[in-house]
């Protein structure tokens, strides 16, 4: 079972560009993460993806089938959770899962068995035949994602699980992922968070622009950066060199090896002065050429 | 089966939640009852089932099936269903079916006092006359719906749709009051040539040109069927 996107590209009404050029691979058994800022393309890949928009340019291969040529060989296999989707406050949890997996074709034993089962892992179950306007936003968001789960279905789509969810929550819904990663499922999901691409992703497909600009594990991508340290600097007092990242009182400069972060250091004066290893953000704001990233 | 199902079952759950919208209609079937009878007697009352009938039709198709399939759409569940080995017909007769349960209920309130009038070929005129307005509803409903982008219009559009198609025109009177050069016109409404039928089928009008609403009702399924087919899309947008 895999995801191939293949160059897509599409053109809403009005000549707007919800993606240009995206093209990546995601495997069975992997949690591929598709991250970039707000208007990059990550919901239009997804929707190109679950047969929801038919490209512009390229092609979508879900196990092999085209979503457009072969749209129901497609929808056999996938199930998606859009981003914002709003249950209907009159489904209980118990109801929405019990429903969704109706609709998936399971028998009455196997809708009680899973639904308990995923119910369970998002956490749901003790407010399960609460309706879902007693319950709280993030709680609403688990029941979407518990009726994806739950599907079986091979190939998952994710569209920003996590917004609007608590830490707790939040961590509720990872392990979930990483389990039905494990049992060999490939899942998609979007985010802009990079702490959760960092902790969930095993590869990572950077999108800007509409076009996926850098992909590979986390730490493959770590070495696209030509820094391995930074130095984060508070209230500086001498610091006249430069700043890769300036946030006013707050600036940042990139070394490539200890030695020569050490050395910037030594001359800096500042009311603390830190050095850290490069991480998955340092490599966003490099690769995505933002206000402040370092090209 | 399991699909169409798995949908009703969950779009029958704001039903089994706010039970008092059925309790409305129950009671809206009495007041009119007695309105009716009031003012027009036995003769009255035998009009008021065909109107019930026709008003329920099209209410059921453009407001309640189509009304909820957009707020479906605008709160992104629709996509959920789309992604997912389900054909658009399940999703439109799992939406459906528990429509029926507030036929079934208007049904239960009218039919004392149909067996007390021996009206039964009224009841039979009507539910034939509401077949295809059931399914012109339901269509042209789901091509507005589908083509709103913003979620305060679902409402605003479809309500007026089904409120004004059913007072104004000749439903709850009948259409032998309209002079008969402007008749013609004013039966090329749906739910004016649905009542017409089923007044003509159960003996209630003087105008004996069955024909003509037969022919709307055709007219309009096949443009519904047409619509809903060239701008009702399921995904690959």
């Amino acid at each position: 079972m895999s995801v191939i996107a293949r160059h897509m590209a599409k053109k809403y009404a009005g000549k707007i560009w919800g993606a240009r050029d995206i093209d990546f691979e995601a495997e069975n058994g992997k949690i591929t993460v598709l991250l970039g800022p707000n208007g990059a393309g990550k919901t239009t890949t997804v929707g190109l993806l679950s047969t929801l928009l038919r490209p512009t340019k390229g092609e979508a291969l879900i196990d092999g089938y085209s979503t457009v040529r072969e749209p129901w060989k497609v929808r056999e296999r996938i199930a998606l959770c859009p981003q914002d989707i709003k249950v209907d406050m009159n489904w209980t949890p118990w109801d929405a899962v019990k429903g969704y997996l109706m609709v998936r074709g399971y028998s009455r034993e196997e809708v009680m068995e899973r639904g308990e089962k995923y119910l369970r892992s998002m956490e749901l179950w003790d407010v399960r035949t609460r309706p879902s306007i007693r319950l709280s936003g993030g709680q609403r968001k688990r029941i979407a994602v518990a009726m994806v789960l739950a599907s079986g279905a091979p190939v998952i789509f994710l569209d920003e699980p996590s917004s609007g969810l608590d830490v707790e929550a939040r961590y509720v819904v990872w392990k979930s992922l990483r389990e039905e990663a494990k049992n060999g499922k490939v899942i998609v999901l979007t985010t802009h968070d990079m702490r959760e691409a960092e902790m969930l992703g095993d590869q990572i497909v950077m999108i800007s622009g509409g076009n996926s600009v850098a992909k590979g594990t986390p730490e493959e991508l770590r070495k696209i950066i030509p820094y391995a340290y930074k130095i984060v600097v508070k209230n500086p007092e001498n610091m006249t060199g430069r700043a890769d990242i300036d946030f006013g009182d707050r600036k940042i400069i990139y070394a490539k090896t200890r030695d020569e972060a050490l050395e910037i250091m030594e001359n800096i004066k500042a009311e603390s002065v830190a050095l850290e290893e490069v991480t998955l953000e340092d490599v966003y704001l490099h690769v995505m050429g933002g206000e402040n990233g370092k090209n | 089966m399991g699909k169409i199902s798995g949908i009703a079952y969950l779009t029958s759950r704001w039903i089994r939640r706010q039970p008092l919208w059925l309790v409305q209609d129950a009671f809206m079937i009495v007041g009119f009852a007695l309105i009716m009878f009031v003012w027009g007697g036995i003769t009255g009352l035998k009009n008021v089932f065909v109107a019930w009938f026709i008003s329920g039709a099209w209410g059921m198709g453009i407001n309640l099936v189509a009304q909820s399939i957009g707020w479906d759409k605008q709160h992104r569940v629709m996509d959920m269903f789309i992604a997912a080995p389900v054909k658009p017909w399940h999703y439109v007769f799992g939406y459906f079916l528990p429509g029926l349960i507030f036929v079934a209920v208007d049904l239960m309130f009218m039919l004392p006092l149909i067996a007390y009038l021996n009206a039964w070929n009224i009841l039979l005129a009507s539910l034939v006359a509401v077949a295809p307005l059931l399914i012109t509803g339901t269509l042209l409903g789901l091509v507005i719906v589908m083509r709103i982008k913003k979620a305060t219009n679902i409402s605003a559009i479809t309500n007026p749709l089904q409120m004004i198609l059913v007072i104004l025109p000749p439903v709850f009177y009948p259409a032998q009051l309209i002079p008969l050069n402007i008749r013609y016109f004013v039966l090329l409404i749906p739910t004016a040539a649905g009542a017409e039928l089923a007044r003509q089928l159960a003996g209630l009008s003087t105008w004996h040109n069955l024909w003509y609403p037969v022919a709307v009702l055709v007219a309009w399924v096949i443009i519904g069927i047409l619509a809903s087919a060239k701008m009702v899309k399921w995904g690959l947008e």
